[in-house]
């Protein structure tokens, strides 16, 4: 090594570009965050004003990608030997981890504090209990210890939508709570469906994943299980105040589809997943983000119907 | 040990670079702050908190 290649190493530790902390949030999740905080807050009633609404979905999408920043802290060592997750800030080393915890705190405390100002202190502290539920709960405590860590963690991705009700209503209701279940019981297939072929990596790190824990049989009827359970909470959901004729027949399709692919997934075993290198299991992971997005953006659609006055009269509100 | 010139010039680069996101989300910030003080106050909103003295502004109100 040259002196000017060793200057420039040295010179260059530790100076992350905007990006790079803008990855530590983990935007993609980020993203989801801000579609069902969104769809929750515009879906209650009473209405909340365009700025008041920014500034709110700002905050929980802050919060988020602060649990982000603290979670690939904390997990940087099982990230590292990872392939998934190897280029991620901390364990390719463009940002050190004293960075990853200050910056993840920092955004911490200011979201749940301006969300208190900008919304109300419910939502405040449930986004705080959100934070620490991600952090502590789930990224600390259950995900190297239970192969159930997917199942209980999956309650903190499952909030969002409760805190933009929350932020709306100052409380809780059986819509948010449904919106919670909608995404909790969706959280499990979709992540063990990854985990059947992500197998290797989480054995490498020593994560107590289902098929790694109870093996391949007892992953694929988890699976089937789950999106079983799913089906009713999402077809209820399309028969309360939130629902309609569009989002009934956006989740009766896609909840077809992904209780197809959970039974062909439930079909096969691991000899004839390995023998087509997973297809069917990558497919089902992928359609199940498809999945969420679209079951968030029909209710999104019944939102503008109502605002625009074109919802159907008619429509049964059982719930 | 010798410096390189092109990259204390490429550091300097990334500086300015987060400088200059720094100074835009601190604006941004700032912004937020005031076009939310101008909703909350033009819907009425109680701007007033408890400061360790009664304020009949403050009281809920008690209907007849």
């Amino acid at each position: 090594m040259t002196d000017t290649a060793m200057d420039i190493e040295t010179v260059q530790t530790g100076e992350a570009q905007v990006k790079d902390y803008f990855a530590l949030m983990k935007p993609r999740v980020m993203s989801l965050v801000v579609l069902t905080a969104a769809i929750g807050m515009f879906a209650a009633p009473g209405g909340v004003h365009p700025v008041i609404a920014l500034a709110t979905i700002l905050c929980i999408a802050i919060g988020a990608g602060a649990s982000g920043a603290l979670n690939m802290w904390w997990d940087a060592d099982i990230d590292a030997v990872m392939k998934r997750t190897a280029n991620r800030p901390l364990p390719s080393g463009v940002v050190e981890p004293g960075e990853a915890l200050g910056i993840g705190v920092a955004l911490s405390i200011m979201s749940v504090l301006m969300l208190s100002i900008f919304g109300n202190i419910f939502s405040a502290v449930f986004l705080a209990f959100t934070i620490f539920f991600y952090v502590v709960i789930y990224s600390m405590w259950l995900k190297r210890s239970t192969p159930q860590n997917i199942v209980i963690g999956g309650a903190a991705g499952a909030f969002p939508p409760m805190i933009g009700w929350a932020v709306a209503t100052g409380g809780i209701s059986l819509e948010s709570l449904l919106m919670f279940a909608l995404i909790f019981l969706w959280t499990p297939p979709h992540f063990w469906a990854l985990a059947i072929f992500r197998n290797e990596d989480y054995v490498k790190a020593g994560v107590p994943m289902l098929p790694v824990v109870a093996g391949d049989r007892a992953t694929r009827n988890q699976i089937l299980i789950y999106t079983l359970l799913l089906f009713p909470v999402a077809m209820v959901l399309a028969f309360t105040s939130v629902g309609g004729p569009v989002y009934f027949a956006v989740a009766l399709a896609y909840n077809a589809r992904f209780l197809w692919g959970a039974w062909s997934i439930w079909k096969r075993d691991e000899a004839t997943a390995t023998a087509d290198k997973f297809k069917t299991e990558l497919r089902v992971f992928l359609e199940s983000i498809g999945y969420l997005f679209a079951l968030f953006i029909a209710l999104g659609i019944e939102i503008m119907l109502r605002a625009l006055d074109l919802s159907w009269s008619g429509w049964p509100v059982l719930f | 040990m010798s410096i390189d010139q092109t990259a204390t010039h490429e550091i300097y680069t990334r500086r300015k670079g987060r400088n200059v996101a720094v100074l835009l989300i601190l604006l941004a910030f700032v912004a937020l702050v005031f076009a939310v003080t101008i909703v909350k106050m033009s819907n009425g909103a109680s701007m007033e908190a408890f400061d360790h003295a009664i304020r009949p502004s403050i009281l809920p109100e008690v209907s007849e």
